[in-house]
């Protein structure tokens, strides 16, 4: 039989196919309770977590749904927030946890934690306790931590004649000015430079804390600036000195680009390297042509270290709160935290899973001091604007920059900004806040 | 009635009918893309009208604070001010610049040579690469330390600056890329101009004596005022509007020395999560904009020839 097309069939067959265009939209999507869709800032394929979920969907029959967002996390994070349908759970930054708590998007937690009767005391206590809110609400779950060390060239301080930095959690012989003064014997020239520090973040709470600043960058309840104590201003220049005052650091303006921390000490431009946990698998991969290995940072009033928490948390919008709390629970209980451990990427919640984190025949022959900063460990105070206090001082776009690159002393830019940030603490971002400079 | 009255109503109702039938299959046809536009064009601008009058986070309930968002712009928010103004700079930048080095590259396209089509593509080229790749390769092309451009410069005895994280530099260098990037389009409009212009009209200026110059300026220049009169107004709504690039390249930094209007508002929405004034943000530049173009609409009657 032969089929003409008339005008009638093909309006008819336009007709049919936008309605099956925009009625799909309109549906409900009904997803199976046995399907956990997890929004992550990484592609999980290959990495530890990628391992865990496996490990995890076989044990419960249950499939895991990963949606890798790797580029500008945070801002789709707070969109599928926004959306009717977000994912049933997802990695949310660690300076987030207050203020997102703050506006009721995430589930409380405390049911399943009774329910299951977790016990508090099987997991890494400031870790474990780091999303709970003042109001007792436990807002996300922590399933690891990553602890900031001193990465160091052997070879380097070897061929240096530098005594090596200490293989235990102790600053004896390895005081900030010890570090300085193994920095200015490492140093070669103008372009091969004895430490790394103020790049990472994470140096700010760390050598504050360490300098005897009783709350590091924000106050106890979250609403002060305190980095622009004298402790904090102190910590501050000290780790900017190490560039301006005693050139043995990379000037700030040639630090502007991508990985520069792993790029710089894998290609031998520097030779100690304040950095996480999570730069290990690299190293471990990719430097071939020098032994390297970790200290703790160098101590002075105190000695211990920030560490970044690995935070998921369930959306109350979730679809499927019970399957996602069944993955993170596994994902930070002793079999999940084993496949995590074996990764050498961050150290598990877990206590159990978090001893089996040790050294291997290959580098860092020091590799327990990650599981040892459970001891040393120190996390900013939640604010609930964290993201708008450190855009004002933070760089890019932070007024730190201009400290960094020597125009400026830190007690004139914490000092000045110090009112302004403040102001920022003192109110919730969801208000109208304001961030002029 | 006669049966050849009834005939003609019949025959004078019959186009009419067909005529509505042929609005109804019209209308069918490009239904889907009316509802494309109005389900995610128009309802959103509704919804951003809306928004820009509450102090909305995106996730909270939206709380009315009627034009305290706009009141916040003008008087509490100094961020905007200084946003506006690289905003300025760039375009200023960018806008002449890239209109001239377009020009400049329709004339030399413009000549009868072998291969010419091979220049006319290799120019265009960036006009239709990925942002996010340039952005990349400029990145790694303007590095202080490793870069090729520091590179050259070293090899003349120069010292070259830190690029995009000095305070004097990070400006020029992202209106060079933008020029670098967008100029293929203007030289391709000024090429379809140029090659609209009757070549009897400097044939009979050559007869007459006019140099080449004289022929430029009497002939060519004239002819493609239109085309110059769109660019401007395609050009300054584009460069206005610029956010890739700094996304990109320099997050806005070093400072806010390129945080741009377009980029500030992202920040707002996204990161800051003030979707309230995010949207003031946007109907502000819009209002702007417009204001511009209308600007530039009215002082065309004065330069632009249509021949």
């Amino acid at each position: 039989m032969s089929a003409s097309l008339s005008r009638r069939r093909l309006l008819a067959g336009a007709g049919a196919l936008a309605g099956s265009a925009i009625l799909p939209a309109c549906g409900k999507s009904a997803q199976s309770k046995n399907t956990i869709t997890l929004l992550n800032d990484a592609n999980t394929d290959g990495t530890p977590l990628g391992a865990a979920i496996k490990a995890f969907e076989k044990q419960s029959g249950k499939k895991v749904e990963v949606q890798p967002a790797p580029s500008d996390y945070d801002t789709k994070m707070r969109t599928v927030l926004a959306s009717p349908a977000p994912p049933d759970v997802m990695r949310v930054n660690d300076d987030y946890v207050r203020g997102l708590s703050d506006d009721n998007v995430l589930l409380d937690l405390r049911s399943y934690i009774k329910r299951d009767h977790i016990n508090a005391a099987d997991y890494a206590s400031k870790a474990f306790n780091f999303p709970t809110q003042p109001d007792g609400r436990h807002t996300a779950w922590v399933i690891g931590y990553s602890p900031r060390v001193i990465y160091y060239n052997v070879d380097w301080f070897k061929s240096a004649g530098v005594a090596l930095p200490p293989g235990t959690w102790t600053d004896e012989h390895w005081t900030w000015d010890d570090f300085l003064d193994a920095a200015k014997k490492l140093t070669k020239g103008t372009n091969k430079w004895g430490a790394l520090v103020y790049l990472d973040t994470g140096y700010e709470q760390t050598f504050s804390i360490n300098n005897g600043s009783a709350t590091g960058i924000f106050s106890a309840n979250g609403k002060k600036f305190t980095l622009a104590d004298p402790k904090g201003v102190e910590a501050v220049e000290w780790a900017t000195d190490l560039t301006t005052k005693y050139q043995v650091q990379p000037p700030w303006s040639v630090l502007q680009g991508v990985n520069v921390d792993t790029t710089f000490f894998s290609q031998q431009k520097v030779a100690m390297l304040f950095d996480t946990f999570q730069v290990t698998p690299y190293f471990r991969e990719n430097v071939k042509n020098f032994t390297w290995d970790i200290a703790p940072p160098p101590g002075k009033v105190n000695q211990d270290t920030e560490s970044s928490m690995i935070v998921y948390a369930i959306p109350k919008k979730s679809k499927n709160p019970d399957g996602a709390w069944e993955l993170l629970n596994f994902l930070a209980g002793p079999d999940g935290g084993a496949v995590l451990a074996k990764g050498k990427e961050f150290t598990p919640v877990n206590n159990k899973a978090g001893e089996t984190v040790k050294a291997d025949a290959k580098s860092p022959a020091h590799l327990g001091l990650f599981a040892e900063a459970v001891h040393h460990m120190t996390q900013p105070n939640q604010t609930t604007n964290t993201l708008g206090a450190r855009d004002l001082y933070r760089p890019p776009n932070g007024a730190l920059a201009d400290v960094y690159g020597g125009k400026k002393s830190p007690s004139e830019v914490l000092n000045t900004l110090r009112p302004k940030i403040n102001k920022v603490l003192s109110e919730s971002p969801n208000l109208m806040n304001q961030l002029g400079n | 009635m006669t049966a050849l009255q009834l005939g003609a109503k019949r025959a004078r109702r019959s186009p009419r009918r067909s005529r509505w039938r042929r609005n109804i299959e019209g209308w069918l046809f490009i239904a889907p893309v009316i509802l494309g536009i109005l389900v995610f064009q128009f309802a959103p601008l509704l919804v951003s009208i809306y928004a820009s009058l509450t102090d909305w986070d995106g996730l909270s309930p939206a709380r009315f604070v009627g034009l305290n968002n706009f009141k916040t712009l003008f008087t509490g928010d100094s961020l905007f001010i200084t946003t506006l103004r690289n905003t300025a700079y760039f375009t200023i930048g960018t806008v002449p610049v890239s209109i001239a080095v377009g020009f400049g590259l329709a004339l030399l396209c413009n000549q009868p040579i072998r291969g010419v089509a091979i220049f006319r593509t290799a120019y265009f080229a960036p006009f239709v690469t990925n942002i996010v790749a340039i952005g990349f390769v400029w990145f790694y092309f303007f590095q202080p330390t490793d870069g090729v451009l520091n590179g050259i410069l070293g090899v003349a005895g120069i010292h070259g600056p830190a690029w995009l994280s000095s305070s004097s530099w990070v400006m020029p260098a992202l209106i060079s890329v933008s020029v670098w990037q967008g100029v293929g389009y203007p030289m391709i409009i000024l090429l379809a101009g140029l090659q609209g212009i009757p070549v009897e009209l400097n044939e009979a200026a050559t007869v007459d004596g006019a140099s080449r110059f004289r022929r430029m300026r009497s002939i060519t220049i004239p002819l493609l005022t239109p085309q110059f009169f769109f660019l401007s107004i395609t050009q300054f709504i584009s460069s206005f509007q610029v956010f890739g690039l700094i996304y990109v390249l320099t997050k806005g930094g070093p400072g806010h020395d390129s945080t741009v209007y377009i980029y500030y508002l992202y920040q707002n929405a996204f990161a800051y999560g003030k979707m309230g004034y995010a949207s003031a943000m946007a109907w502000l530049v819009f209002v702007l904009i417009a204001l511009v173009t209308l600007v530039q609409w009215k002082l065309q009657k004065r330069w632009v020839f249509y021949g």
